[in-house]
């Protein structure tokens, strides 16, 4: 069934690994090596990034970039669920990957993994531009490997459960500022 | 000038009516433990005055209810709103007093002295 399936497997993943456009979430200090990797001297889009997404919805990738408090929580979480299969996500900086300088704080979500299936963890306080495009370059390396076959259980790591039951969770509180609760 | 906190609305309000028209900050600070035990808080009031461009401040200290100035000065409602979620400190006669900066169910007062939390950061072997 591999050998059937191989070369349709190459043709995806050669589109889905060089055409990956993030989405703008940048909230810290990392954001601005974020930008500086977009612009003229490290450039962002002969990797296949051509453009920054401003909607959730368009957008294939999620490279989270700063701090996370436990009132922003709720809404990166609302923002990767409507995202569109296939989305990855990478961890920028050490405040996503588990916490950073912030590693006792009382409001600070001490990494992403907890909220959120992570690809790629990126340690750097911030890390450099050529870092991020080392990343993004392990990143398609690890797409090139994907298989039709396998989808499922892809699916089932990226599944987490949808906003009406994070709800429910103790210790977790959304609030709607000037907004009607739904 | 250092004014008891019984006296600071009328203070206020009279420094408003001549010129003092905007309150640019509210900052507050813990000196607890007190002589006698107490908690006992540090409020600063900072006042502008536009037209001689002349700067004012106001101290008080505070042991754990003192009246809002929120009538006064708009931007103060979001100031004690956070000085309450960190402090503690209660303001009276407040339109909306409630946790602005944490979570709603946050238990404690983060910015206090005697605030102790379970995370410690890992020893590190040298």
């Amino acid at each position: 069934m591999n050998v059937i399936v191989s070369s349709v497997d190459k043709i995806l993943n050669f589109g889905k690994s060089n055409s990956l456009w993030p989405l703008t979430f940048a909230t810290s200090c990392c954001g601005i090596e974020l930008i500086h990797t977009a612009l003229a001297d490290f450039d962002i889009a002969r990797f296949g990034s051509e453009v920054f997404r401003g909607s959730p919805r368009q957008a294939d990738l999620l490279i989270c970039a700063g701090t996370i408090t436990a009132k922003m929580a709720p809404c990166l979480v609302n923002l990767y669920n409507q995202m569109a299969e296939p989305k990855y996500v990478i961890a920028m900086g050490a405040c996503a990957c588990s916490g950073g300088m912030f590693s006792d704080s009382y409001n600070v979500i001490q990494g992403i993994d907890r909220i959120l299936p992570v690809d790629i963890y990126l340690p750097g306080c911030p890390p450099k531009p050529e870092a991020l495009i080392d990343a993004l370059i392990k990143l398609q390396k690890g797409i090139k490997n994907e298989s039709i076959l396998k989808r499922k259980e892809e699916l089932k790591r990226h599944s987490i459960p949808f906003l009406d039951d994070i709800e429910n969770v103790e210790g977790l509180n959304i609030e709607y500022f000037g907004v009607d609760k739904p | 000038m250092k004014i008891e906190s019984s006296k600071t609305f009328e203070t206020l309000k009279t420094l408003k009516n001549t010129g003092y028209v905007t309150l640019i900050s509210l900052a507050a600070e813990d000196l607890s433990p007190n002589l006698e035990g107490e908690s006992e808080f540090l409020l600063t009031y900072t006042l502008y005055n536009p037209v001689t461009k002349a700067f004012e401040e106001i101290e008080t200290t505070v042991n754990s209810e003192i009246h809002s100035v929120s009538s006064l000065f708009k931007s103060a409602n979001y100031d004690e709103c956070e000085i309450y979620d960190l402090f503690g400190i209660k303001f009276k006669n407040h339109p909306n007093l409630k946790r602005i900066f944490l979570d709603e169910n946050f238990e404690g007062h983060p910015l206090k002295n005697d605030y102790k939390q379970d995370k410690t950061l890992p020893e590190r072997e040298i």
